[in-house]
């Protein structure tokens, strides 16, 4: 898994790719977490995300609802594979999709 | 507390004893000499007393005696006196009376020659005055010639009868002729003269003329009474004879009032003079009463009669004694001594009242007692003092004995208490008891103080030998339980032993009675599908039987390996075992061999117990069948065996003889159907419930006695093979850091049949969910495990089946409640998603707890 990051202001972009699982999720997690401050609009990009599994899942609850609070959180360019998982979760219609 | 303490000090234990001994000893002697002083003294004052009674009672004796025998002797002296002169009177009386006879009878022999001058008759007028006067019988006449002749002869004598008169020796001169004349010379004219004039006065009747007529010479009448006065007297008389022929009678009175005189002067309160007669009657007594008193004659009474009390000492006087007699006269004491008087034959009788004698004995004894009593007080005085002195000389003894006994005692003790404060201060292991020169009493205190000495040595030496020994016991424990250790070691101990091998499920103790044990039970896979199993019990205990068992645990597993039917393994361990000298040690072993695809088995029994068997969670029994001969007796025997079945579910249940033979507390045996009992009491339950129901059943049963041998039990549950026997199987640290090795190899079977990369990818997401939940909940940081994963396909249609098997803590997914999807995002919890995105992503997930393990199947169709 590897991600980049772009501030512009109040607006915070993640693009991350490869398998976010059990052993990667944690370092996205741990960035997020310490990145969101005053950030009122994040955008996570993960057009190049190949796998996900529930650990994966929770480190987008988690942005989410830290950004429910401040802003908006967007995922970008969402591949099936993902929609999938978040559909089974009944995560996929909470979730601002572009 | 303090105090007592502080009294302990001073004066405790054996110090106090000797002390309290001593004081004891004084408090007796002193006791002791007070009570002889006490009864010196009473016997003292008793002999004082006692000696001063005699010694007073003697004395006033002696002075008794004394004054007795001078009053005696002064009173015997002065009556011969008295008597002397008592008798003189009466001497002169009738010396008178013969000078005025012989006067008288001269005048009458010349009477012729007389002219006479006139004589007068008595005359009042000259009463006083010494006359003669002459009276007349009434019988006689002045004309008679006779009396005419008479009385001129009698008046030439008055003047001589005048002078005799006047000597005082006598109270009247009488002159009397038997011619009836009687001339008197008195001073009492006036008593012979009456109204009528003279009074007549016959001589001739009087008793002193009759009596001197009689006697015919001088004689003395009794006391009589005088004629002519109330006077008594005695009267001397004495007749005259011319030619014999009667002239006249002389006489003179002598009135006993003379001899008042006399006697008054000798007369006193204590004391009088009396006069007895030769009749022993009482002629003179100054008594004017009582028997004593004076009397006339004719009333005397006569003293020598027996009645006056008199009678001895009157007839002793009147024979001449004159011993001094004490009479008792009329109730009186008196002191009488007499004399007497040769003249007339009379005596005087000095009488002394008994109270001059008795009072100065008395006095003098009064004397000698009171003197006594001064000097017997001072006496008691002295002794008191005496006495008082010794109390107080005692009760400084006491004192200074006191002050002795307690240094004394200290003394005696200090050897004892330095001893006894050095033993106290001996501690832990500081034993050493060293002589003091204190100790060298020269007596038991010497010998005990050796003799601790002695033991301090020996002691110390014993301790030094305990230590070793100590030491190398702890040493063999040490050594024994590295021993326990390497036993259990050599027992299969990880359970389950074949965690994949879900045909059967295998559980088995042992409990040693002691350290190291003779029993063991051992399983091993002879190849891929056959178990060994093994239950085997040493004879004895111990070290011996645990090397024993050593060698026979060794030596079948080795001989099993090499393959060959249960009957032919024991008997070639048999004569191997019986190769040598094996101290007599035997083994009874249970051998099987199992199919575990098949559940087909053959065992041979080698004089164990029978096996007990559940056929399907049915209740056990005992499985009873011919037994071989034990192991280790005699070699080259034969063992027969036989062949069993087992079925999916049967269970197996092994034990040696600890389990039958545990005893109770009163020595009964658990034995077969207690067994049973406690087997059945769930017999469907995975081989470890099994034994703990047995072991439960043991406790129970014996209450806490201790174990009487080793307990061993081995339990085989057939579970039947399955599908995924034969599969391809991954075994991983169960980690989640494995996850990519995990992920690797299913992803490697999957890509082998082709499958579809969205469903290799939602098995992926499967397997890492399943995966990271075993690391996470089966284990923990704290206990690491491993897990086996299977994962085998069906082919038409292509069904992939995967089986991840953990021997963590229980733990089924399946049962996990779903989380609730419906929730918004923001309420819903972070975790708990992996589980249901499995269930919902894959066709089946099914749980079994099978025995220790977790064994989780899933399955998901691929085509």
């Amino acid at each position: 898994m590897e991600f980049t990051k772009v501030v512009d202001g109040n607006k915070l972009t993640y693009t991350v790719s490869g398998r976010l699982d059990t052993n990667t999720s944690p370092s996205l997690n741990d960035d997020i977490a310490a990145s969101l401050g005053d950030v009122e609009e994040l955008v996570i990009d993960i057009k190049d995300l190949e796998y996900i599994s529930s650990a994966g899942v929770r480190v987008l609850l988690s942005a989410y609802k830290v950004m429910k609070k401040q802003g908006t959180m967007i995922l970008r360019n969402v591949p099936d594979i993902v929609r999938n998982v978040l559909s089974v979760t009944g995560l996929l219609d909470f979730f601002t999709i572009e | 507390m303090g105090l007592r303490n502080l009294l302990f000090k001073l004066v405790g234990g054996i110090r106090r004893r000797i002390f309290i001994l001593i004081l004891v000893i004084m408090i007796l002697m002193t006791v002791a000499f007070a009570a002889l002083l006490n009864t010196l003294k009473k016997s003292f004052y008793f002999s004082v007393s006692l000696s001063s009674a005699v010694q007073s009672i003697s004395l006033a004796e002696a002075a008794g005696d004394v004054m007795e025998s001078m009053i005696e002797d002064s009173m015997e002296s002065q009556i011969m006196l008295e008597s002397l002169v008592i008798d003189d009177m009466f001497k002169q009386l009738s010396g008178h009376v013969s000078l005025l006879g012989d006067y008288v009878s001269e005048v009458f022999a010349e009477a012729d020659t007389f002219e006479g001058k006139q004589m007068l008759t008595p005359d009042k007028f000259r009463a006083g005055t010494l006359c003669s006067q002459y009276l007349l019988a009434s019988s006689a006449s002045l004309s008679d010639p006779m009396v005419k002749r008479d009385l001129a002869v009698v008046s030439g004598i008055t003047n001589f009868m005048e002078s005799l008169a006047r000597t005082g020796w006598l109270d009247s001169c009488i002159v009397s002729t038997p011619s009836g004349i009687t001339v008197i010379t008195d001073n009492k004219p006036e008593s012979k003269v009456d109204a009528n004039g003279p009074v007549p006065y016959d001589a001739r009747t009087r008793a002193w003329y009759i009596k001197a007529v009689e006697t015919g010479g001088l004689c003395f009448t009794d006391v009589e009474q005088d004629y002519f006065s109330d006077n008594i007297g005695v009267v001397c008389a004495c007749p005259i004879y011319i030619d014999d022929q009667l002239a006249a009678v002389v006489a003179a009175d002598l009135f006993l009032t003379k001899l008042d005189k006399t006697f008054s002067e000798l007369e006193d309160e204590n004391g009088f003079v009396f006069v007895i007669n030769h009749n022993g009657q009482v002629i003179y007594s100054p008594k004017q009463s009582g028997i004593l008193k004076t009397q006339v004659s004719e009333n005397a009474v006569d003293l020598r009669s027996p009645g006056s009390g008199l009678s001895a000492f009157i007839t002793g006087v009147l024979e001449g004694r004159t011993d001094t007699m004490s009479v008792d006269v009329e109730g009186k004491d008196y002191y009488m001594s007499g004399s007497l008087m040769p003249t007339l034959g009379w005596a005087v009788i000095t009488v002394e009242s008994g109270s001059v004698v008795h009072e100065p004995m008395e006095a003098l004894e009064k004397k000698v007692v009171n003197a006594m009593m001064q000097s017997t007080g001072s006496l008691e005085t002295m002794v008191n003092q005496t006495i008082g002195v010794g109390l107080l000389i005692l009760s400084a003894i006491f004192l200074g004995g006191c002050v002795m006994a307690l240094i004394i005692s200290a003394h005696i003790t200090k050897p004892i208490r330095l001893m006894t404060g050095k033993l106290k201060s001996l501690k832990g292991n500081d034993l050493d008891f060293v002589m003091d020169k204190t100790y060298l009493t020269h007596d038991e205190i010497e010998v005990l103080a050796r003799a601790f000495e002695e033991l301090s040595e020996r002691t110390k030496l014993y301790i030094q030998e305990i230590t070793q020994i100590t030491s190398e016991k702890e040493r063999i424990g040490a050594e024994l339980n590295v021993a326990t250790q390497i036993q259990a070691d050599m027992l299969p101990s990880i359970f389950p032993p074949y965690p994949d091998q879900t045909e059967f499920d295998l559980f088995a103790t042992m409990t040693p009675a002691k350290e190291v044990a003779g029993d063991f039970y051992d399983f091993f896979m002879t190849d891929e599908n056959h178990i060994a199993l093994v239950m085997a019990d040493v004879s004895g205990k111990g070290v011996p039987a645990a090397l024993f068992m050593v060698i026979a645990k060794t030596i079948l597993k080795n001989r099993a390996m090499l393959g060959g039917t249960p009957a032919e393994i024991l008997k070639d361990v048999n004569n191997q075992l019986c190769d040598g000298d094996r101290s007599q040690l035997f083994v009874t072993i249970w051998l099987a061999i199992i199919d575990i695809r098949t559940g087909k088995g053959v065992a041979a029994n080698a004089g164990h117990e029978h096996p007990a068997l559940s056929r399907n969670g049915k209740p056990f029994e005992l499985v009873v069948y011919h037994h071989s001969p034990v192991i280790g007796m005699m070699d080259n025997i034969e063992f027969s065996e036989h062949e069993f079945q087992l079925d999916p579910g049967d269970t197996l249940f092994v034990y040696t003889d600890g389990v039958t033979e545990a005893n109770d507390a009163q020595g009964h045996l658990f034995g077969d159907e207690r067994l049973i009992d406690a087997l059945n009491t769930n017999p469907d339950v995975p081989p470890e419930d099994v034994i703990e129901n047995v072991r439960a059943g043991i406790r129970r049963f014996v209450a806490g006695a201790e174990q009487f041998d080793d307990i061993t039990m081995l339990c085989f549950k057939f579970k039947g093979p399955d599908k995924f026997v034969d599969m391809d199987e991954l075994e991983v640290e169960a980690d989640s850091r494995h996850l990519d090795t995990v992920l690797a190899f299913i992803d490697e079977h999957l890509e082998a049949v082709d499958c579809p990369i969205h469903i290799q990818t939602s098995i992926d997401i499967a397997v890492e969910e399943i995966f990271v939940n075993i690391a996470h909940y089966a284990f923990s940081e704290m206990s690491q495990g491993k897990a086996w994963i299977k994962i085998g396909f069906d082919k038409d249609p292509l069904v992939m089946n995967l089986r991840f098997i953990d021997t963590g803590k229980p733990f089924d997914p399946v049962a996990k409640p779903d989380p609730d999807v419906t929730l918004k995002a923001e309420e819903r919890k972070i975790g708990g998603l992996g589980i249901y995105m499995v269930k919902k992503s894959m066709d089946t997930m099914e749980y079994v707890r099978l025995g220790v393990r977790n064994v989780l199947t899933i399955t998901k169709r691929l085509g």
